[in-house]
Formats: C-alpha cells, sequence, structure tokens
C-alpha cells in the first residue's frame, strides 16, 4: 500500500495504481469528473496511463455545466 | 453630454485600467450566452463598465424559482422573456450601452453567424452541449470563451483561448453521460454562489478587454463556498485535441446533442411523441399535472391529477408503484424536481418527466 492525498485526506491505496483504477476502485464514472495531479488537470484520455506513488495529490472534482 | 469621467472614475484611477483601457471597454463587444444565475451579474457589471456592445442570448421565460439567484429580474418580469427584460435593465443602467437581445436557443445553426459580432463571449449557460457548442465556436472564430459553471455551493472558472492554451476540449474531450452530472434546478444552488462566480466572469472579461494582470488561461479557479476556500489547477493545451491540436479533425461545428448522447441516455425524460404514443397505445400509466393556484393549465390528460409543487411529498404514499408515473409541468422543470424529490424521499416506482413541458406538447 501507499498513501496518497485525496481531496486534502489521507488515503491508502494499492501500488501501482493508476488514476482510471483509483475512480473505478471509488466507484466514479471518469467522464462524470475533473481529475487533477498535484494540481494539474489531468486529459481524461490520460487517466489510465498515470500511475499513482506515494505521496500524490489527487483532487476529484465534479464536471458541471449549471449556470 | 454626461462626463465619462465623473462615471467611470474608478476604473479610470486603475493604472491597469486608465482613459486607454475604459476606451478598450467602450468599443468592446461581448455576447453572454445564457441570462440565469452568472448571466446576471455578468451583464450587470459589463453593463456598468461600460462595454460598448453586449449581446445576450437565451430563449427562456422568467421562473419564480429563478428570482432566488437571477437578480436581473424581479417579481413583476415573471412569465417573460429573460432577454428582453435583460436588455431593458441593462439599458437603464447605462444607456451608453448598445444591446443586442437575442430571443432563440444557441444552436450550430446560428452560432458563427451570431459570435462573429464578438470578440469576446461568456460561457454562461446551462448545459453541456451548449458548452462545447460555444466553445467549438469560439476555436473556430478565434476568439476567448470566458466560462464558468456552478453547483450547490461550487464553481469554476476559466478562460478557455486556443490561441495561447487550452480550450475546453483540451480540459473535458469526453462529454458525460446524460443523467450522470445533475442541473442547478435538480441538485440545488446557493444563490450567491452564482453572483460570485459571474462576477469573476464579468472581471476576467475586463481584464481581457483591458489586457490589465494575468487571465484565468491555462488555469482552472476552483471556489468553494461551503466551507470558503479556493483551489487552483493548472490546465495543460492537448496537441492531440481534436478541435485545436495540431491535427485537428473539427473543422466546423458539430451536432451536440449527439455529441452528448442527449436522445440515447436521457432515463427520466419523455418527449411529447412518446407520451402521445402511450396515450394513443392506452398503456396504463398515470399523469400527475404540477400546477399552482395562479398557473393556467390549458391541457386534459386522461388518468391524470393536479398537484401543486408543495404538495408533491404527500405523493410518496399515494402512487402505485407498478404503475408508470408521467410527471408534467408547463416547462419541464418542476416535473424534474418533483422526481428528484420523491427519489429522494425513497419512491421507488418509475417516473418520467415531460421533456420541455407542455409549452412543447
Amino acid at each position: 500500500m501507499i498513501t496518497i492525498k485525496l481531496n486534502g485526506k489521507d488515503e491508502n491505496v494499492k501500488e501501482n495504481l493508476s488514476l482510471l483504477g483509483l475512480l473505478e476502485d471509488k466507484k466514479i464514472a471518469p467522464d462524470t469528473v475533473i481529475v487533477a495531479l498535484n494540481m494539474n488537470v489531468i486529459n481524461q484520455t490520460e487517466l489510465d496511463k498515470i500511475f499513482l506513488s506515494s505521496g500524490n495529490s489527487v483532487e476529484v472534482l465534479r464536471f458541471v455545466a449549471g449556470g | 453630454m454626461q462626463n465619462f469621467y465623473e462615471r467611470y472614475k474608478s476604473h479610470i484611477l486603475l493604472k491597469e485600467i486608465g482613459v486607454t483601457g475604459h476606451n478598450h471597454i467602450k468599443s468592446s463587444s461581448v455576447l453572454i450566452v445564457g441570462g440565469g444565475g452568472l448571466g446576471s451579474p455578468l451583464a450587470l457589471y459589463l453593463a456598468a463598465a461600460g462595454v460598448g456592445n453586449i449581446g445576450i442570448i437565451d430563449f427562456d421565460i422568467v421562473d419564480v424559482s429563478n428570482l432566488q439567484r437571477q437578480i436581473l429580474y424581479n417579481n413583476n418580469d415573471v412569465g417573460k422573456s429573460k432577454v428582453e427584460i435583460a436588455k431593458e435593465r441593462i439599458e437603464k443602467l447605462n444607456s451608453e450601452v448598445k444591446v443586442n437581445a437575442y430571443n432563440e436557443k444557441l444552436t450550430n445553426i446560428n452560432a458563427l453567424n451570431i459570435f462573429k459580432n464578438y470578440s469576446i463571449v461568456a460561457d454562461a449557460s446551462d448545459n453541456f452541449q451548449t458548452r462545447y457548442l460555444i466553445n467549438d465556436a469560439c476555436v473556430l472564430n478565434g476568439i476567448p470563451d470566458i466560462w464558468a459553471s456552478v453547483y450547490r455551493f461550487e464553481g469554476q472558472v476559466s478562460t478557455f483561448d486556443a490561441k495561447k492554451g487550452a480550450c475546453y476540449r483540451c480540459f473535458h474531450p469526453i462529454a458525460p453521460e446524460p443523467d450522470s452530472v445533475p442541473s442547478c434546478g435538480e441538485s440545488g444552488v446557493i444563490g450567491a454562489i452564482t453572483g460570485i462566480i459571474g462576477s469573476i466572469q464579468a472581471c476576467e472579461v475586463l481584464k481581457i478587454i483591458t489586457g490589465a494582470g494575468t487571465p484565468l488561461i491555462g488555469r482552472l479557479l476552483y471556489f468553494d463556498s461551503l466551507n470558503m476556500t479556493t483551489k487552483e489547477f493548472k490546465i495543460k493545451k492537448d496537441k492531440n485535441c481534436s478541435l485545436c491540436g495540431t491535427n485537428s479533425s473539427i473543422k466546423k461545428l458539430q451536432n451536440y446533442d449527439e455529441f452528448c448522447q442527449i436522445n440515447k441516455f436521457s432515463k427520466n425524460e419523455i418527449t411529447p411523441d412518446e407520451l402521445k404514443i402511450k396515450l394513443k397505445n392506452k398503456k396504463k400509466i398515470k399523469i400527475i399535472i404540477i400546477c399552482d393556484k395562479n398557473e393556467k393549465q390549458d391541457l386534459v390528460f386522461p388518468n391524470s391529477f393536479t398537484v401543486s409543487l408543495n404538495n408533491i411529498m404527500f405523493l410518496k404514499d399515494k402512487l402505485n408503484i407498478n404503475l408508470e408515473t408521467i410527471f408534467v409541468c408547463k416547462y419541464g422543470y418542476k416535473s424534474i424536481y418533483a422526481i428528484q424529490l420523491l427519489k429522494e424521499l425513497g419512491y421507488k416506482g418509475k417516473m418520467y418527466s415531460l421533456s420541455g413541458g407542455t409549452d412543447k406538447y
């Protein structure tokens, strides 16, 4: 296990977990959110190619259209 | 003639704006898409600042439930065209501003033609199809899209300018499935957040016009009013972006309903034609007409009864769980709200909302 920060809180996740894997574990549909790794928005098509390391900060924001 | 220095001195005193900046503001043309929660403060602040040409496009009329946040309108405006009222209000605030009111829906047919009259577009719309359409039309016309979006207590803002940074498609290339992301009408929104975020948008517009400061190009500002915190994220331009990337495949406007899979997956909505077919086939359904005392309801439906929005919660124990229930209201918003409310109360029966309401029936 490694420890990351998920929306500001410590979270233990398995090693070699991709950002897409993290969303799947949390049952979050990737098209409904904005995912940022260390404050950089990650393109949806890259989520399966980026793997988490210990100490990473991940923010998951809702992708919304309200006005 | 009014002395312009008196009127605009608080802007002119700012060294980042000054007389030159004010003249730029005066000769600028800004289109606001959506005259709702974000569009209201945007229109008011841009008009107050003396933006020479303001376009505002919206096909909606003022509903009493809009007054909680849409500060362009008041009690007397309910039932009237939003853009007509907006035009009146803006002209009253600043008669030097020329307002173009477009009482129509922004579509892939009219967008480029409307956009060509403006050098900046502010996206204050309320759905994904329009947001992708605005972005694409802005990129194709080479103008910036000052974008913002709100949800419950949160707001997000960015400036998408493909010439200098990311566009909306770089930010989020794949549209979410319909119904997977609730709208303001469904999830609720605190009125003041639309004021905060719409004002940030207005500030961004004025910065772009005058060249003051650092715009939100390539950055996403996230504002959480529940905990009063902000966060800032970087948005990278995607060199493979289908719209603004090096080998872009999108050269003209698309079908945005298709792109957002609107008709494919809409789970809780039923179109007027689908309802007519159900009624023609004498399918066993219950129709609930949501209509308040002061509203006029002209249509008659079989096997139906009328309730006011305030009494929806009492339906939970009255509805037959084995029967499909179709909620019908004038514009198709209260019906969505009714379904949401009954779902929250734990009602498990099948429910549909008549899309577009009786207005479109």
